[in-house]
């Protein structure tokens, strides 16, 4: 009886191991290596560079932003239907951060932390990255940029099926990625979304159980659920139906990748899980207010004018 | 065509329903026939001879029970993930 306990407690010590670490190691995890700035700068052609002065002007009016959106960040709807869109749930506010991590746009000190998220900008001509807190600051500095600037670009948040959030007051879909970022991308450029179910889940047949579990959450989540909600609303069944069979298993990176020709668009066809998110280890890290994410746990996508291209 | 239109809502409220059922049942699968496994091939006193294919069934069993457990955390961890706690 002893022994058998005995036992049960090494496999519980076992289970709460391969919870801390990263829970969904089964998962086909990637890094994600983001073009190093002597790469970028190394590709700057002669004529085509961007002055140093340039790049602090926008970057320092970028800062002085009031951080209003400064996009419709409602997703666009063909249907007269009222519905709430699969938006991701806003970051939760969580207590003063202990990071020195902080990006330099955040502006007020004073401001209670929104958590981990922001825009990273790879720019030609700049070896340092452009990092922003807030999704109206980076795109006011985005609009600021020469055409053909930008060869890396990353928006690290909340995502959902067809939408992501930089921070709670600014997300996009991928008209808004287009409309946003339409001429500013350099040939060859990346465009990173980095977060949760960014990408469809695919056709492919996997069989890794976390990939099916993390599939399986998706399609409660973001149909079972706001069907039903749907319905209890007085929405006919065959709308509500016809809306989420479509809604669930969006594609942000290649819907945006059809916006922006030319440009590879990365999304996750997974939860991305990032370990330091985890409630205390993003604290002991001092990752709070991280505005690009380190691991991730998920399966990542990527496309090309619509084409599935390697990750 | 009233009558139609109410019958065929609800074929897909109870289809919508079945499906949630079904795909929230999932990762409970492993736990139930883990546990039936090892309620079938119980430990044996000291000094027994276990029968044939118990330490299998045992192994077999513990490995669905713990794997389904892992598979319900993970899956809270999605939701929570999803409700923005993490």
């Amino acid at each position: 009886m002893t022994r058998d306990r005995v036992n049960y407690i090494a496999m519980l010590k076992f289970l709460v191991l391969a919870l801390v670490l990263p829970p969904a190691a089964a998962l086909s995890a990637e890094m994600e290596a983001p073009p190093s700035p002597a790469t970028i700068a190394d590709e700057v052609p002669a004529g085509g560079e961007m002055g140093m002065q340039d790049l602090a002007e926008f970057y320092d009016n970028a800062g002085r932003g009031s951080g209003a959106p400064e996009m419709d960040i409602a997703p666009s709807r063909s249907q007269p239907v009222q519905y709430t869109a699969p938006q991701p749930k806003s970051v939760p506010v969580t207590p003063p951060p202990v990071s020195s991590n902080k990006a330099a746009s955040s502006g007020a000190a004073e401001e209670k932390s929104t958590g981990a998220h922001g825009v990273t900008i790879h720019v030609r001509g700049s070896a340092e990255p452009l990092i922003f807190r807030k999704g109206a600051d980076a795109a006011a500095a985005i609009r600021k940029l020469p055409d053909g600037s930008i060869t890396y670009i990353q928006f690290y948040g909340h995502g959902a099926p067809g939408y992501q959030t930089v921070d709670p007051a600014y997300g996009l879909g991928s008209e808004d990625a287009g409309e946003l970022l339409k001429g500013k991308m350099a040939p060859g450029a990346t465009l990173q979304f980095s977060g949760c179910n960014t990408a469809s889940i695919g056709t492919e047949t996997r069989i890794n159980p976390a990939f099916g579990l993390s599939s399986i959450t998706r399609r409660i989540l973001y149909f079972s659920i706001p069907y039903f909600q749907d319905r209890f609303d007085g929405r006919s069944a065959e709308e509500a139906r016809e809306f989420w069979e479509d809604a669930w298993n969006k594609d942000l990176a290649q819907d945006t990748s059809l916006e922006l020709r030319g440009t590879r668009v990365c999304g996750y066809r997974t939860f991305g899980l990032v370990p330091e998110r985890l409630p205390g280890v993003s604290h002991l890290l001092g990752r709070e207010e991280a505005t690009s994410p380190g691991y991730v746990a998920g399966v990542r996508a990527c496309y090309i004018n619509g084409v599935e291209v390697k990750p | 065509m009233l009558y139609q239109r109410g019958g065929s809502e609800a074929m897909s409220d109870l289809k919508a329903l079945l499906e949630l059922l079904l795909l929230a049942a999932v990762p409970l699968l492993p736990i139930v026939a883990g546990r039936l496994l090892l309620r079938k091939f119980p430990k044996t006193e000291a000094g027994q001879a276990p029968p044939h294919g118990a330490m299998a069934g045992r192994l077999i069993g513990n490995i669905l029970f713990w794997c389904g457990i892992l598979a319900v955390l993970l899956m809270l961890l999605f939701v929570l993930n999803y409700k923005g706690v993490i």
